[in-house]
């Protein structure tokens, strides 16, 4: 069903039972996936869905309900569920249907160039990673993941007080992960590429990227010395969150994973204590995000976060500065609206300290150690911050950081 | 949910280029949830997930598709689509469905409908929950209370003539308290959830376990700093079974096995771990969280075996990847929606009781660790490595548990913890979570009874 037309009729019959504002709030998408494994197609997926959600104010009070089947069938039932859900939600929570701004910038979300990629190109893609992580070394024992996909979507905001907005945007990525062996002993590697130029893809790159990875892990003994804590937390990382995100630039990435891979090999045990510690850029990125909800106005009007009261003073040190961009070139989040229609603008969140340059601390690698103290306390007594910026595909980002003194459990 | 002649023509199509097998699953999910802060509702969403799969199976691979539109037209160009990533030509012929509807015959069943409740009458049994959390100590600053349910129906129909039926129906409700000094936060809380309709409700006080969640939150307030080092861990029932799920189960699962992707490949037959160690999957345990009628293969669920004193019996099966490692279906096929392609999962793991006494295990530790209540963590599924935080852990000196710590963390690789479990006792308990893999977030329940680590890594400060 056309949704301008399923949004007349949801919306004549939401005045019909008595709401008074309301909104609706459509996305479709599209995706395509494409695995591989043992040189062959693994793996297929491809799928077409959409679904609405609808809000409205019902005695003055908000109400929401969603459903995935855009029929007029299913109006009635929109309907109800946001009056149920209104007259049970507190009064406290005032929310308002947003008229719009007169002004929204013009960024772009949408490649041509990844709408028209094709399934055998995707496939090509990977196997060619797949052959570039197996020929890396005769270590490398499997390639258990190897994948590309590509998505696009769209979104259409429309209200009782005449907003009416739409937008688009793809997104197309690539990763693969690989399995080093050495005396009996496993470690994995993964790396990812996500963006929007297709050109700056390099299939083989990636591929002995994920190897090297895992290579430079082998040889990790239990408990850490400083380098290891780094390695430790990092490969927690990629396997959690997913993936290692940046602008693709192939012979960097080589150099830098060679240079690691090296450092790893032979570490050494070391006991428990405090060390000075420093995060690499993708790991104090996936920190930094766990944390991001202290920043949100509602944690902190709501008493969830620590950063309650604490508008314009000295939370982080002066060496920190914090950015949120949406309008950002190329980003992973970025969107001229949100998800209400208000206009988004660029904003500092701290602004404190100036970025300073430094690069280059030889690590050793370690396996089985844990890192504690207070992320806050952290915060403050950040000592040094690297110009490495690197964004992962949440959309947040972090350089490399020098922390200062931390705990590290061992043996 | 469908018309038999569409099913049909679906299944022709998809399969008019080679295909060996398809299969159609269809959902109707009515879910909703409610979500109180410090006693207030702050949320409240309802609504309805309803969509339509597609899979095939061509010479060892999947190929899978969906979409919730439900025109006939789009419905058979899906089918077309999928079938094009396949071979030569050759049409399967399906003669007739074999229907069979567990609504009506599976033991899991639904005695009220939680849809059928009124909103208000739910919103006061958290409020309740919330002020028994807040009246337990003068400490705790926030509460949080929440309810969810989902009626899901589903129907799986595929090219070999099944035609299977159910609706699964789960409620599941979440307190957390956090107590607050000057400085700090600490936050304590619980999670029951069955696969049952309102009546759970019943025999589930949230009053009790509201206590509990606060009492959790305002002794770790009051604890010190965990110290670290390598020694005897004990882990508490319950929750505490989620390092043998994450370490070890998802390496159990048969797309690892497949995959030459776990340290348990080839293992059957062989010791794995102690031999007090025997460790079960069981999708029949009546109204637990995890369990299920069929699986998302229509297959009929069972009880399975992983490991029978610390001897590797059996893999969690599905039959696509079944095929590849010579292994019948364990009816463990899974997935979260129709947004996913099914693979094999965990229901409800647990190991299973032992012989030993609670009193008798930490009686006879000398120094270590008691970890009460396991909180998240992360691990590699490949190496088996990982690390778990503690929730609420306690000092043990002499064989007495001396003083709460907080900020443990445990961290090991999954097949060395097996082996050096050495003490098992016999107070298995089931805790409620929810797993995320490649087919999304299905519900599952973890469990054991309290067991003893001989050596595990602590991560701690000082």
């Amino acid at each position: 069903m056309d949704i301008k037309n399923f949004k007349e009729k949801l919306f004549e019959m939401a005045k019909k039972e008595g709401f008074s504002e309301y909104e609706l709030f459509y996305s479709n998408g599209k995706s395509l996936k494409v695995s591989i494994f043992k040189g062959e197609l693994e793996k297929f997926s491809n799928s077409k869905s959409g679904g609405v959600s609808f809000r409205g104010i019902f005695n003055g009070k908000m109400g929401y309900s969603f459903c995935e089947k855009i029929d007029e069938n299913t109006i009635p039932a929109l309907i109800k569920y946001a009056k149920e859900n209104a007259q049970i939600i507190s009064e406290d929570e005032k929310e308002e249907i947003y008229k719009g701004d007169k002004e929204y910038k013009t960024i772009k979300t949408f490649y041509e160039d990844i709408e028209n990629i094709q399934v055998d190109e995707m496939i090509k893609n990977c196997l060619e990673m797949e052959k570039a992580v197996l020929e890396y070394d005769s270590r490398i024992v499997s390639c258990n993941n190897c994948a590309m996909a590509k998505s696009s979507g769209e979104t259409y905001i429309a209200n009782s007080k005449g907003l009416e907005l739409s937008k688009k945007g793809n997104f197309i990525f690539a990763y693969t992960g690989a399995l080093a062996k050495e005396n009996e002993e496993t470690k994995s590697g993964m790396e990812l590429f996500g963006g929007f130029d297709i050109k700056d893809f390099d299939a083989k790159k990636i591929g002995q990227k994920a190897s090297q990875k895992a290579l430079a892990c082998l040889g990790a003994k239990s408990v850490g010395a400083l380098a290891k804590e780094n390695e430790e937390t990092k490969s927690g990382m990629e396997l959690f969150g997913g993936f290692d995100i940046k602008d693709f630039d192939a012979k960097k990435i080589g150099q830098k994973a060679s240079q690691k891979a090296l450092a790893c090999l032979g570490a050494k045990s070391v006991p428990s204590g405090k060390y000075n510690i420093v995060f690499e850029n993708e790991c104090f990125t996936d920190l930094f995000s766990c944390f991001i909800g202290n920043f949100y106005a509602e944690n902190v009007q709501k008493g969830f976060s620590l950063f309650k009261d604490k508008l314009n003073t000295q939370i982080a040190s002066n060496l920190i500065n914090i950015a949120d961009e949406p309008l950002m070139e190329n980003g992973y989040n970025s969107t001229a609206f949100d998800s209400e229609g208000v206009a988004c603008y660029n904003k500092n969140i701290i602004e404190n300290g100036i970025l300073t340059t430094e690069n280059g601390i030889l690590t050793t690698p370690v396996e089985q150690i844990t890192i504690a103290g207070n992320y806050f306390e952290m915060l403050k007594n950040i000592k040094e911050l690297a110009n490495d910026l690197k964004f992962a595909t949440s959309g947040i980002g972090t350089p490399s950081v020098f922390a200062g003194k931390l705990d590290i459990s061992g043996e | 949910m469908i018309d038999k002649n569409l099913a049909n023509e679906i299944l022709t199509e998809a399969t008019s280029k080679g295909a060996d097998f398809a299969e159609i699953f269809i959902e109707n999910n009515d879910k909703s949830s409610i979500t109180l802060i410090n006693g207030k509702v702050e949320n409240a969403l309802s609504g309805i997930d309803f969509g339509i799969g597609i899979r095939v199976f061509c010479k060892g691979k999947t190929i899978y598709a969906y979409t919730n539109d439900f025109d006939r037209a789009n419905l058979l160009n899906i089918a077309k689509e999928v079938a094009k990533a396949t071979g030569n030509n050759r049409k399967i012929t399906i003669l007739d469905f074999d229907k069979k509807d567990y609504k009506k015959i599976g033991i899991q069943s639904t005695k009220i409908l939680p849809n059928s409740i009124e909103k208000t009458k739910i919103v006061e049994m958290l409020k309740n929950a919330s002020n028994s959390a807040f009246s337990y100590d003068k400490l705790i600053t926030e509460t949080s209370a929440s309810y969810s349910h989902s009626i899901q129906n589903i129907c799986i129909i595929n090219s070999k003539g099944l035609w299977a039926e159910d609706e699964r129906v789960r409620t599941r409700s979440s307190i957390s308290s956090v107590a607050s000094s000057e400085t700090e936060k600490q936050t304590g809380s619980v999670s029951p959830g069955a696969l049952m309709g309102f009546e759970f409700y019943n025999n589930t006080n949230l009053e009790e376990l509201a206590k509990e969640a606060s009492r959790s939150a305002v002794t770790m307030l009051k604890a010190k700093y965990c110290p670290s080092g390598k020694m005897p861990v004990i882990i508490e029932n319950g929750f505490g079974g989620v390092i043998f799920h994450e370490a070890c189960g998802h390496g159990l699962e048969a797309i690892s096995i497949a995959k030459e992707d776990s340290v348990f490949c080839g293992k059957i037959g062989q010791k794995v771990a102690s031999e007090k160690v025997t460790a079960i999957d069981d999708g029949t345990i009546l109204g637990k969280w995890g369990s299920i009628n069929i699986d998302n293969e229509g297959t009929e669920t069972q009880k399975t075996v992983l490991i029978e004193n610390g001897i590797l019996k059996s893999y969690l099966v599905d039959n696509f990847y079944g095929e590849k490692i010579n292994m019948k279906s364990t009816g463990s096929c899974r997935r979260e929606s129709y947004k996913y392609a099914p693979v094999p999962r965990m229901r409800n793991t647990y190991i299973a009781n032992g012989t030993d006494k609670k009193e008798d295990i930490i009686a006879s530790t000398e120094n270590g660790i008691y970890a009460k209540y396991m909180g998240g963590g992360s691990v590699n599924p490949a190496t088996g490595e990982f690390n778990f935080s503690v929730r609420e852990a306690y000092i043990i000196k002499n064989g007495k548990i001396i003083e709460p710590v907080r900020g443990a963390t445990l961290i090991g690789k999954g097949e060395e913890v097996l082996k050096d479990i050495d003490m098992v006792s016999d107070n298995l308990e089931h805790a409620e979570g929810v797993c995320g893999a490649s087919s999304g977030s299905v519900p599952t329940c973890v469990g054991q009874p309290m067991l003893r680590v001989s050596k595990i890594t602590v991560g701690g400060r000082g």
